[in-house]
């Protein structure tokens, strides 16, 4: 009898341990499925008076393999692997695109500074002219296109961000019921195999989507954080994510747990969405803010310079580029938060191009005072009591501050970003090539009465013109005066001033024999003021003159052409908001940018290799221990096979023994 | 080590793809010949590339300026050339004007050859361009520079600027003079323009010069005069015309003068009749008025003596005024405008035949000047010229420099790249190979 029952007890074991097997065969290539495997023992053994008889095997447990912390380190490897390769297939695009011939801004802009150039040599060419302006068309083309790539991408970045919180949630959810299942069947003493393999590959995929740290809890559930220690799932309980608009509108997406309120954007990090959201953080919007600061610098350099010389009509440059300061330019440079309780309407009017930063900031209204923290270096740049004045100036920023209606309360938040969308905006507005300012507006020679002999140069202006400075050396002016030497004096003597105007000093020092820089100052007794400086050189004698006039019909002029291109090289950009004037041109500038995301592309990609490298690593250390070998298990097969055989083989031998005795 | 089966299969398939991406990278090189494809390759490497390429652009926009200055300069020397011949052969014309052998027709014939000199000066100094620039107009190119006014001399009406290109970092070049500094700016020798109001045929010459420094001193004074800065000088007649003997009675002359500023009028005293023992036989008289001291110009008049010897006039303190407006400069249209003035002039007598030789020294003078004049406008077109020269040299060394530094930081190396091809094509090959036939093995294959 027992011989029966030792038979089948092994015909059992051999029957488990090959279900086992094939278990472990069908599932060789299921994720995330770890290798079981039978352990049997010996059965009570009978007593008797000889001793024990053995009675048979049994199954003890079907374990699971795998090891703990080589799981770990998988899900991290992953995790880690997913950031650096969403943020470097995302900076790829940028790095291609800052610096392809075909994008990159620095072709566009020695294309318009060569278009310059060529009109230096023939300024009244209308072919010339016109070839200027399309230059120019396609500078501000350049940059809307950039802008519009960079955007695209980054609506791609806010997209996805928002499909990867919905699958997070999904996933979420769903390690929340597996932590359920898992609990339920600890409770009954016995590890559910699979099930414990599905969670913890639930958690690998969450981990490739988005950072969390884990929490292996002893009624074998795993707690999950996501963050600096927020909660995700804690057992069966889970708390979702949610994408919503954030106070820099538009541009990033803020990710809050609606449960708690909290905005959890800042401390995500890891997986698919850290990569993309840190990517966002550190080239998207600094790439964004710098193309407009850019494009905010070249069209104010090229608007100014133009403004500051003649056209062919002998009428002062009109803007080449759109006003810098539009109306709805400036409130563009404002987003208010939502939730804000106060109505006030702010706007930007940018003052002075060459200090500006590239940053962002926010203006923050706290128990009765406001405080504008420049976001780069967190550094506080204004701060006072409410209610905000109606301008605040940031002369070291470059930027003033409207309030043009309304006022802020407590709580309130405004995002400041000067340049953000400004090589969106940037476009060319002059279409007559004839009214590109090419000549400077004086002129200056030399009396053909003079005794002396000396060598001029043509008066320079140095101010800045305005509408309301032109006036000042336009045809009816303040021109034409003289200089006139005293000898005694050893003076350049300003003479014949028009009624109504001044210029001051009226006496020039003079040096004989060596060069003479001359400045002084045309007033017009309205509060306008324009410097002009003038070289003179040699030795002129008593009453010897030089005669400025405005330079009616210099159509031949280039004096401000050659100073536009000038503008190619001139020191027109802050490289850091740690110095305090321009220190960079605008294609050094640019070339910061590029090299900026190509160092930064390059560290992902060595870092993308170097976590595909443990990622792989990872990834043999749990195939190990955990993988499925499907020759192993064929010898397994032959094992469990030729054991059952056996065990029928006892059966068939306690069979016959039966017959024996029936045959008596 | 146990090995799964998944991780066989991975592990082979992970390193073909390394493999084959690496091969892709090495073709991309290969096809487009570069090293560094975007920055992210190598970004120290990719800011240089930018910045040599930048630089390469300024090298041959700088380049390009200089071919456009070289072309301007090369015009206006060219245009300059015509010039200074014509001015040469006015010289030869003054000169040969000066002959006091010619009659009037003699000149007249050279009057009509100075003409169309001078017609011929006026329209070089309109030179227009192939775009209809007036070259030597300054910055008013669209206005004709010499106008031509109805008494047919021209003024200039341009300004004194020049065009500048830039033909390296900050360094500009002027490609185009302008007419005041070749036509207009040159000095008139005997510094004023004197003329005479006589109404009984006095002349008045051209003035000598003989202290510089006296006659910026006497200047000094009448700073705030405007100019011309008239002085006049007056000579009086005093021969006794009620002397029964008139006009054959004793020469007496008084000279005083009024200066610009109305100050006068001054006694002059320092005269000499310089040919008054002759006069009879040259048919003038010479009167030198030496007023060196005064304002540092001698003045010859010359007095045209009747057909008796005496001179004309009609004593009893007649005054007869000269005028002598200072004149610093006088450009070169109008000295030949005044050439071609003073030989149409009839001179029938000796007076006047003096007179003119002594018109013409002064012409001749300032037709120097004027030569002297081109000659450094075209001296500082050589020099500029050779400025645009050098440079050009060192743009191009640049041009090579950079290709250079440009090849080595960018550009791959063919050989290399192509045996790195061909050794990851093998391993590729061989990755593939064992691959297969690796994962080809299965013990199930042998379950019978």
């Amino acid at each position: 009898m027992s011989l029966i029952n030792i038979a089948l007890s092994g015909l059992n074991v051999a029957q488990t341990s090959l279900a086992t097997t094939s278990h472990n065969i069908t599932n060789a290539n299921t994720e995330g499925y770890s290798r079981q495997r039978t352990e049997q023992a010996t059965q009570q053994p009978n007593f008797t008076g000889a001793g024990y008889i053995g009675a048979g095997a049994r199954i003890t447990g079907i374990d699971r393999l795998y090891n703990d912390f080589i799981n770990e380190e998988l899900r991290l490897a992953g995790q880690d692997l997913q950031q650096s390769q969403a943020y470097l297939s995302q900076a790829s695009q940028l790095d291609s695109l800052l610096a392809s011939t075909n994008t990159s801004l620095t072709t566009s802009l020695e294309s318009f500074f060569a278009s310059l150039s060529t009109a230096s040599e023939d300024p009244q060419s209308p072919a010339t002219r016109q070839l200027v302006l399309s230059e120019a068309d396609g500078l501000a083309d350049r940059y809307n296109l950039l802008y519009q790539q960079i955007n695209d991408q980054n609506s791609y970045i806010n997209n996805q961000a928002e499909a990867l919180v919905s699958q997070i949630n999904q996933l979420v959810t769903s390690i929340a019921d597996l932590n359920d299942s898992v609990a339920a069947a600890f409770s009954n003493g016995r590890q559910p195999n699979d099930l414990i393999d599905r969670r913890d590959q639930a958690i690998r995929d969450l981990s490739e989507l988005v950072g969390v740290t884990t929490s292996p809890q002893t009624d074998g559930t795993v707690n999950l954080f996501i963050g600096t220690g927020q909660p995700l799932v804690v057992g069966g309980d889970v708390t979702l994510l949610e994408t919503t608009r954030s106070l820099d509108a538009n541009f990033q997406l803020s990710i809050i747990q609606p449960r708690s309120g909290t905005d959890i954007t800042s401390v995500i990090s890891g997986g698919q969405l850290g990569g993309l959201l840190t990517y966002q953080q550190e080239l998207v919007v600094p790439s964004l803010n710098e193309l407009g600061r850019l494009a905010l610098v070249t069209a104010d350099a090229i608007n100014q310079q133009q403004a500051q010389g003649l056209d062919l009509e002998g009428n002062f440059g009109v803007n080449i580029f759109d006003d810098i300061n539009t109306s709805a330019a400036m409130v563009n440079r404002v987003t208010a938060d939502t939730a804000n309780n106060g109505d006030a309407l702010l706007q930007i009017a940018v003052t002075d191009t060459s200090l500006l930063t590239a940053s962002d900031y926010t203006l923050r209204v706290t128990g009765g005072n406001y405080e504008i923290v420049r976001l780069d270096d967190s550094s506080v740049v204004d701060s006072g009591s409410i209610p905000l004045p109606a301008t605040i100036s940031l002369p070291s920023e470059g930027i003033e501050i409207q309030l043009t209606a309304g006022a802020v309360a407590d709580g309130d938040g405004f995002m400041l970003s000067p340049t953000r969308r400004s090589a969106e905006l940037i476009s060319m507005v002059l279409n007559e090539p004839t009214q590109l300012a090419f000549a400077a507006p004086l002129r200056a020679i030399t009396s053909l009465d003079n005794r002396g002999e000396i060598t001029i140069s043509q008066p320079e202006i140095i101010t800045p013109l305005d509408t309301n400075t032109q006036p000042l050396v336009s045809a009816g002016g303040a021109t034409p005066f003289d200089l006139i030497y005293d000898e005694t004096g050893g003076f350049w003597q300003i003479s014949n001033v028009p009624v109504g105007y001044s210029v001051s000093p009226a006496n020039l020092a003079f040096t004989p024999g060596v060069n003479n820089s001359l400045t002084f100052t045309i007033d017009d007794g309205l509060g306008n003021a324009v410097d002009v400086t003038m070289d003179i050189s040699g030795r002129p004698q008593n009453g010897d003159a030089i005669s400025v006039d405005f330079n009616s019909d210099g159509v031949a002029d280039n004096r401000n052409v050659l100073a536009m291109v000038e503008l190619q090289t001139a020191d027109l950009i802050r490289s850091s908001s740690a110095v305090t004037g321009p220190n960079q041109g605008l294609v050094d500038s640019y070339g910061q940018l590029v090299e900026t995301v190509g160092v930064v592309t390059a560290q992902k990609k060595i870092e993308t290799e170097a976590n595909q490298d443990i990622f792989q690593q990872a990834f043999d250390n749990r195939e190990e221990i955990s993988g499925v070998n499907l020759d192993e298990e064929a010898a397994n097969l032959i094992r469990f096979e030729q054991a059952y055989s056996a065990a029928s083989q006892v059966i068939a031998i306690a069979r016959q023994l039966f017959d024996r005795i029936l045959e008596l | 080590m146990r090995v799964s089966t998944t991780q066989a299969f991975g592990s082979g398939i992970n390193s073909i793809q390394d493999i084959y991406s690496d091969l892709l990278r090495t073709q991309e090189q290969v096809s487009s010949g570069k090293r560094v494809l975007t920055p992210s390759d190598d970004p120290v490497a990719a800011t240089r590339i930018l910045n040599l390429q930048e630089d390469n652009a300024l090298i041959s926009r700088y380049r390009d300026n200089i071919t456009l200055a070289n072309n301007n300069l090369s015009e206006e020397e060219s245009i300059l050339t015509s010039v200074l011949t014509a001015v040469q052969r006015l010289e030869e014309l003054t000169i040969q004007a000066g002959d006091g052998a010619l009659t009037n027709e003699d000149r007249e014939a050279i009057a009509l050859e100075s003409q169309q000199i001078y017609e011929q000066l006026v329209s070089l100094g309109n030179s227009q361009n192939a775009r209809g620039e007036y070259l030597f107009a300054g910055s008013q190119a669209n206005i004709q520079p010499f106008q031509l006014q109805p008494d047919g001399s021209v003024v200039y009406v341009g300004d004194a600027s020049e065009r500048e290109v830039e033909i390296a970092g900050g360094n500009y070049v002027s490609i185009r003079d302008s007419g005041f500094d070749v036509f207009q700016h040159i000095d008139n020798s005997h510094r004023i323009a004197s003329s005479s109001n006589s109404t009984v045929g006095y002349y008045i010459g051209a003035g000598n010069l003989a202290d510089e420094q006296a006659f910026d001193n006497y200047y000094d004074q009448f700073t705030a005069v405007a100019m011309p800065q008239t002085t006049t000088l007056t000579m009086s007649d005093n021969r006794d015309a009620a002397d029964p003997n008139f006009p054959d009675v004793p020469l007496d002359f008084t000279f005083a003068y009024i200066q610009p500023d109305g100050t006068g009028p001054i006694a002059s005293t320092n005269i000499n009749y310089l040919n008054a023992d002759t006069y009879a036989t040259d048919g003038f008289l010479e009167v030198e008025v030496d007023m060196t001291a005064e304002m540092g110009q001698v003045y010859t008049l010359y007095l045209p003596v009747d057909e008796n010897g005496f001179v004309v006039g009609a004593g009893g303190a007649t005054t007869t005024e000269f005028s002598i407006d200072r004149q610093e400069t006088q450009g070169l249209m109008a000295t030949a405008y005044a050439l071609t003035q003073l030989l149409q002039q009839p001179a029938e007598e000796s007076a006047a035949n003096q007179h003119l030789s002594d018109r013409l020294g002064a012409i001749l003078d300032n037709l120097d000047n004027a030569g002297r004049n081109l000659d450094t406008v075209s001296a500082r077109i050589g020099a500029r010229m050779n400025v645009l020269e050098s440079t050009d040299y060192l743009h191009e060394d640049s041009e090579i420099y950079n290709a250079e530094a440009l090849a080595n930081i960018e550009d791959i190396d063919f050989a290399k790249a192509l045996s790195d091809l061909s050794l990851q094509e093998t391993i590729l090959q061989a990755a593939q190979q064992s691959y297969v036939r690796v994962t080809s093995l299965s013990l199930f294959d042998r379950l019978g």
